[in-house]
């Protein structure tokens, strides 16, 4: 097996007197489609965080294709492979579609193609593979329609659109599925397998299960801020640690007793 | 063309170009109120090299910006520390203590001003703001400018893109100052003298306004803003000493009707629509 395109090994963090993340670790392969599950506060997002600069861990590493990310600033992960959604959409309010879009290509331009207008160099400003990515993932718009009025489901995918432009290595979508309907879910498991197709790897939070059974293979789960699954999902399920923390001690119980 | 008109293009133009430099700034998410100083600047630097140097007035003009953009440089990183109202009240505390070293330092004139002995025509001004409207424009028109808006927006998600934020920040504020030096050169020379109270904390104001009221999400923003404040009340000079009541008036109107400023992008974006529509699909 190649080297895992991330690894953590034991992440800590703490806010306040709070340990919100203790001792983490897992791999997640090149290529994989890897979910990270757990119930409200298990430390998921913060874990997103750390990995993508926002927060230092106070113990710990995160390598990014074997090299440590200690000390690489936020802007800089970028660069280096790494790109992220959020939790809740964190589109830019007063830029267009395709301009939102375009600023997930920022950090593969030099200063000297920054200050060629946009409007008269499409190819070389990246204005035109922009739209060519929007129109592949079936985003057929007027060119300066605002985010805003947008329904939530396209708005979602245009994130993930924007988090792809950057040409990653690892993606890591925190709840992509989170308020969608069925038919939306299904759209982006749809899209977010063609991204894998493309041979990004998706390190994904969410909370919707058939959804995330439906997508990915590998699985870790995370309660009260500690790893206690790690593995493939058709074993999850099997799992005792695992069924306690989501179905809860008495129930767990009254399962194994039936 | 007469003399009024002649002078009100002057103002119009040199305005223009004063509100660009609060619309650059602006445009990253930063409020300058402290626009008056950085003008003061400017119009004692060309006052002086052309007084005590005898420099040529284009010459004068452009230390007039590199000394507003220095200056601004300078001072962007202990001011971009702060931020909302804190950085509101920052650059104009930087205004005050630059009108207050003009009317202590006799060298500058003190409290009686500077007479000026180089002098421009009105059609100088224009061609300025022309260049400077045009360079609006283009910073806005490429990526630069895109991410300066991404950093307007949502500092933190345009950091994770990889946009330099602190860069993008600074930077706008040395263009600013430097565009707001200019101004203060322009006016200089057009009015033959400058004294510091008239770079007070009520042409500060008035500038911002000039960005806010004409909107900060379009470079069209500060050019229809300070025409609408520079030439309504020129147009109301028939309402005599109504004049200022009524378009107080049209201010309020036009905060309640556009609380994002007279030109937004969906206004804009609407009428490029009707215009051209369905020739700009993606």
């Amino acid at each position: 097996m190649s080297d895992p395109i991330l690894r953590l090994e034991d992440i800590s963090k703490s806010f306040g007197g709070v340990r919100v993340l203790e001792k983490v670790s897992f791999d997640v392969e090149r290529g994989a489609r890897h979910a990270l599950i757990g119930p409200n506060g298990a430390g998921k997002t913060t874990l997103f965080n750390v990995i993508s600069g926002i927060h230092d861990p106070e113990q710990g590493k995160v390598l990014l294709e074997g090299k440590d990310l200690k000390g690489i600033p936020s802007r800089k992960r970028i660069k280096k492979g790494l790109s992220r959604s959020f939790q809740n959409i964190r589109l830019m309010p007063h830029l267009s579609v395709l301009e939102n879009v375009m600023l997930g290509q920022h950090s593969r331009f030099q200063f000297l193609d920054m200050v060629k207008p946009l409007n008269f160099s499409a190819k070389s400003t990246g204005k035109a593979e922009a739209i060519e990515t929007l129109n592949s993932f079936g985003i057929d718009l007027y060119e300066g329609q605002t985010v805003s009025s947008l329904p939530y489901g396209i708005r979602k995918k245009i994130e993930v659109v924007r988090a792809l432009m950057s040409e990653p290595q690892l993606l890591l979508l925190d709840e992509p599925a989170a308020g969608l309907n069925t038919a939306e879910t299904n759209t982006l498991r749809d899209l977010l397998k063609e991204v894998s197709n493309r041979g990004i790897t998706l390190l994904l939070v969410d909370h919707d299960m058939p959804f995330v059974n439906s997508l990915c293979e590998q699985v870790s789960v995370m309660n009260f801020g500690q790893l206690i699954y790690d593995g493939p999902i058709s074993d999850l399920k099997k799992d005792e640690k695992v069924l306690e923390a989501y179905l809860g001690m008495d129930e767990k119980s009254e399962r194994s007793n039936a | 063309m007469s003399g009024y008109l002649s002078g009100v293009l002057a103002i119009l133009g040199i305005n223009i170009i004063f509100a660009y430099s609060i619309y650059i700034t602006a445009a990253t998410g930063q409020l300058n109120l402290g626009g008056a100083g950085f003008q003061a600047i400017g119009a004692y630097a060309c006052a002086l090299l052309s007084n005590e140097l005898g420099l040529p007035i284009y010459l004068t003009l452009v230390f007039s910006a590199i000394l507003g953009g220095a200056i601004s440089f300078l001072i962007a990183f202990p001011v971009l520390r702060t931020k909302g109202v804190y950085m509101v009240l920052a650059t104009f505390a930087i205004a005050e203590i630059v009108a207050g070293i003009i009317l202590n330092t006799d060298y500058l004139g003190g409290p009686t001003g500077m007479i000026v002995n180089a002098y421009i025509e009105t059609e100088v001004v224009l061609v300025v703001a022309v260049i400077i409207v045009i360079l609006g424009f283009y910073i806005m028109s490429t990526r630069i400018g895109l991410a300066m808006r991404a950093v307007h927006d949502d500092e933190a998600v345009a950091d994770l893109m990889g946009v330099d934020k602190r860069a993008i920040q600074v930077g706008a504020f040395t263009i600013g100052g430097a565009i707001a030096g200019l101004s203060g050169g322009l006016y200089a020379l057009y009015f033959g003298f400058i004294e510091a109270q008239y770079f007070n904390a009520n042409i500060s104001i008035f500038v911002l306004l000039y960005v806010l009221i004409g909107g900060t999400q379009t470079a069209w923003g500060p050019l229809v803003g300070a025409s609408f404040f520079t030439l309504i009340p020129e147009a109301l000079r028939i309402g005599d000493d109504w004049r200022f009541f009524i378009f107080g008036v049209i201010i309020v109107i036009m905060m309640i009707f556009r609380p994002e400023g007279i030109v937004t992008r969906d206004a804009l974006e609407r009428v490029w629509r009707q215009l051209f529509s369905g020739k700009r699909n993606v």
